[in-house]
């Protein structure tokens, strides 16, 4: 080698140390970009030159720029992370039902079920007293209305995640056609020198937000491509995404890949909404329709045997067709005349022994199946939706703490750190300083040889 | 491990929205004085806190019922007083009337006094507590109607229905006490006061002192009648003051009990806000000074 290779070699070492500073910058200012993952410059000596006296090194060149990543933890971390994204996404529904039964706080179904009972019971203090029964009337409108209030409560929650369901569906359907859609490009640009890393880093983006949506195993395929599959069933296969829909056609809603058969295990923030909305909300429409059923049968059955001032008997206190929690009503025709309300067992107007037989209604275990009162039963209800509300409190915070420490492990490799590139800088501002100087040696050198000859 | 500011940043965050998280939670405890304010606070007491409030309201209305019973036997009470006195004097006009030395005219002044008394009699016999008809049984409307003859006077009382029902007030869950008494035997029956008084005048009119005295006997047996009822009401009296005292004692019980489950300890809770807010001051000030280390402070 003569000595304009070694000025070459100069020039090689201050275009690496350039590089080098670069990528640096480039980390340093990505500091703080959500997905980035640290790049790395991979530097290899030249090949050397080989003389009778042995290998001459011939300078340094760049090999790589890596990302830094560890896959193992971004496959247990997009795993991990559907657990929580579910139970974050059960969080705000199961607290909105909470204050729909916020009995707790002294105004609610079983506050207007005791002065519905206690009115009663003031109708056998004065039984012919018209203020009394218009009393019982009241109180009974009451208790109709907050069935009312509790029963389209529920259905206005259940179709606002009905909503929500389709726009997580939607987003879900939209990640995975990007994934795809940059595993495309990746497979396009495979074979140039350098990874696409970019590219990569917003993909596992995408699948880090695809995660918390819906629960997704990953694997890496051929030419860096990501595949992502539910279940069993793949999602993301290279370059085609595979759609989602939501089967409405049954009152338990579904998801589904395109005309195949339903998910089982959805997971995700989607499966969390599925289950509140197929389970929570509709066991509780059906638990608040038992009881509206079974009060409107005993209430009426129990009515029909006494009778009214004018000396009637037979008569329906509620609408006997309202028999949901929905469409319970009162008897039209005892709200225009509540001389019907029917108390005395023998037409005798001073009997109040109908009044109290309703009032006893409270304390006959006539709810599931003869094993619970009313109020017991209802009670159940509210220690039920409690105890799910809270079971899922503590599973965000078990999720929380794994995803956190599982993304500190992810970050621990890719995470950018300010004083490591500090220091890398450092390093380079040297190397390029080096090399410059080799280069002005040299230059030094050549002078001197070409003065030789003059 | 390898740890990046970023790290860092991303555990304070979350630390500190562990403390607020417990401090909220601490603080709602404190300021609305309750450790219950949901169902998921406490799924297990919760159904138990929702029952001793059923209860509790129950109570109070059945303590309303006790109250009612109570101020319609405190009204019979007062009324089968009067009755008592009333019947007293008739019994002694009686005494007065079968004495042989009486004439005519002391005697049609008798009758005269006895009548007023029989019209009081029937007065009382439908009195009201309220709107209800103390004596009607369940018939809830007026409930003797008396006959008279063409001078206005009557000759004869009878019940206007049926006034042998029972009137019950609800005490507790499983008990109700019944708050009226039986009108055999007095206002009703073979043999009521309005006939004996009725007898009794008439004796007194026409002279008849064997018939007087023979009035005697009955008055006699229809006070002793009075007297029982009225220990009758004395008697229901004190088991309705029973069953009240027994729903004040369990009141105490269930209210201690609900406060139990149900309020914030609030020394407790004051110790524990502090506590936590200590640690979250402290946690903010580590980060603060933390955040603020780097390298870029050392390299010139």
């Amino acid at each position: 080698m003569g000595i304009f290779g070694v000025l070459s070699l100069g020039k090689r070492g201050i275009f690496a140390s350039q590089f080098g500073l670069n990528t640096t910058s480039n980390n340093i200012t990505n500091a703080n970009t959500p997905g980035y993952a640290r790049e790395r410059v991979g530097f290899v000596p030249s090949l050397p030159q080989y003389t009778a006296f042995g290998p001459l090194g011939n300078g340094v060149d760049i090999a790589t720029v890596q990302r830094l990543r560890d896959r193992t933890l971004d496959f247990q971390y997009w795993n991990q992370n559907s657990f929580l994204g579910n139970a974050e996404s059960k969080e705000k529904y199961l607290n909105q039902i909470q204050y729909i039964f916020n009995d707790l706080n002294g105004d609610g179904l079983s506050n207007a079920l005791d002065d519905f009972w206690n009115s009663w019971m003031d109708l056998a203090n004065h039984p012919a007293d018209m203020a009394s029964r218009s009393l019982v009337i009241e109180k009974s409108k009451g208790l109709v209305a907050k069935f009312h209030q509790k029963a389209s409560q529920l259905q206005s929650l259940s179709s606002s995640m009905v909503n929500d369901i389709q726009l997580t569906l939607d987003r879900i359907n939209t990640l995975s056609q990007q994934i795809a859609g940059i595993n495309n490009k990746i497979v396009q640009t495979t074979g140039v020198k350098f990874d696409n890393i970019t590219l990569k880093d917003k993909r596992d983006q995408l699948i880090d937000e695809l995660s918390s949506l819906i629960n997704v195993s990953a694997t890496d395929g051929k030419n860096g491509v990501t595949n992502v599959s539910v279940g069993s069933i793949s999602l993301v296969d290279g370059v085609t995404a595979t759609q989602l829909e939501l089967d409405q056609s049954k009152a338990q809603l579904a998801l589904r890949f395109k005309k195949g058969n339903n998910i089982e295990d959805v997971g995700g923030k989607i499966g969390g909404l599925l289950e509140v909305k197929n389970h929570v909300i509709s066991k509780l429409k059906t638990q608040l329709n038992d009881f509206a059923r079974n009060f409107v049968s005993s209430v009426n059955t129990l009515h029909k045997k006494y009778y009214g001032l004018d000396g009637y008997n037979g008569r329906n206190f509620f609408d006997p067709t309202g028999i949901s929690a929905d469409t319970i009503a009162l008897n039209q025709e005892l709200v225009k005349d509540p001389k019907q309300i029917a108390v005395s067992s023998d037409g005798s107007i001073g009997d109040n022994s109908g009044a109290l037989a309703m009032a006893h209604l409270k304390d006959q275990a006539i709810m599931n199946s003869g094993a619970s009162t009313f109020s017991e039963f209802y009670g159940q209800l509210i220690s039920e939706v409690g105890e799910t509300a809270n079971q899922n409190a503590l599973a965000i915070s078990e999720n929380k703490a794994i995803v956190q420490s599982l993304d500190n492990q992810r970050q621990s490799v890719m995470g950018v750190s300010i004083e490591e590139e500090m220091v890398n800088m450092i390093k380079y501002q040297h190397s390029l300083q080096a090399a410059s100087k080799i280069i002005s040696t040299t230059d030094e050198m050549i002078q001197s040889i070409l003065n030789m000859v003059r | 491990m390898r740890v990046t500011n970023q790290m860092m940043a991303s555990n304070f965050i979350m630390n500190l929205n562990t403390h607020l998280e417990k401090l909220n939670r601490l603080q709602e405890e404190i300021s609305s004085g309750k450790r219950v304010n949901k169902p998921s606070d406490d799924p297990s007491s919760a159904p138990k806190i929702m029952e001793i409030e059923h209860q509790l309201k129950m109570n109070d209305q059945y303590k309303k019922n006790i109250q009612n019973g109570i101020s319609r036997l405190n009204d019979t009470e007062s009324y089968l007083n009067n009755l008592q006195n009333i019947v007293t004097r008739a019994r002694d006009l009686a005494i007065q009337g079968s004495n042989a030395t009486l004439s005519r005219d002391d005697m049609e002044g008798m009758a005269i006094e006895v009548n007023h008394i029989l019209e009081e009699t029937v007065s009382l016999s439908n009195k009201k507590s309220f709107e209800d008809y103390l004596f009607a049984g369940t018939y809830g409307k007026e409930p003797f109607k008396a006959t008279r003859n063409g001078d206005g006077e009557i000759v004869g009382v009878q019940p206007a229905g049926d006034v042998s029902g029972k009137v019950y007030r609800q005490v507790n869950a499983n008990e109700k006490i019944q708050i009226n008494i039986e009108n055999k035997n007095l206002f009703a029956g073979d043999q009521t006061i309005f006939e004996d008084l009725i007898d009794l005048r008439d004796a007194l009119r026409e002279g008849d002192k064997d018939k007087v005295a023979d009035v005697i006997g009955q008055l006699n047996t229809r006070l002793d009648t009075i007297i029982e009822r009225m220990s009758e009401v004395g008697v229901k009296m004190n088991a309705l003051d029973d069953r009240n005292n027994l729903i004040e004692t369990e009141n105490l019980s269930l209210s201690q009990f609900l406060g139990d489950l149900q309020d914030t300890d609030i020394a407790q809770a004051i110790v524990n806000y502090q506590q936590e807010q200590l640690a979250y001051q402290a946690a903010l000030q580590a980060g603060g000074q933390m955040l603020q280390q780097t390298a870029l402070n050392f390299l010139k």
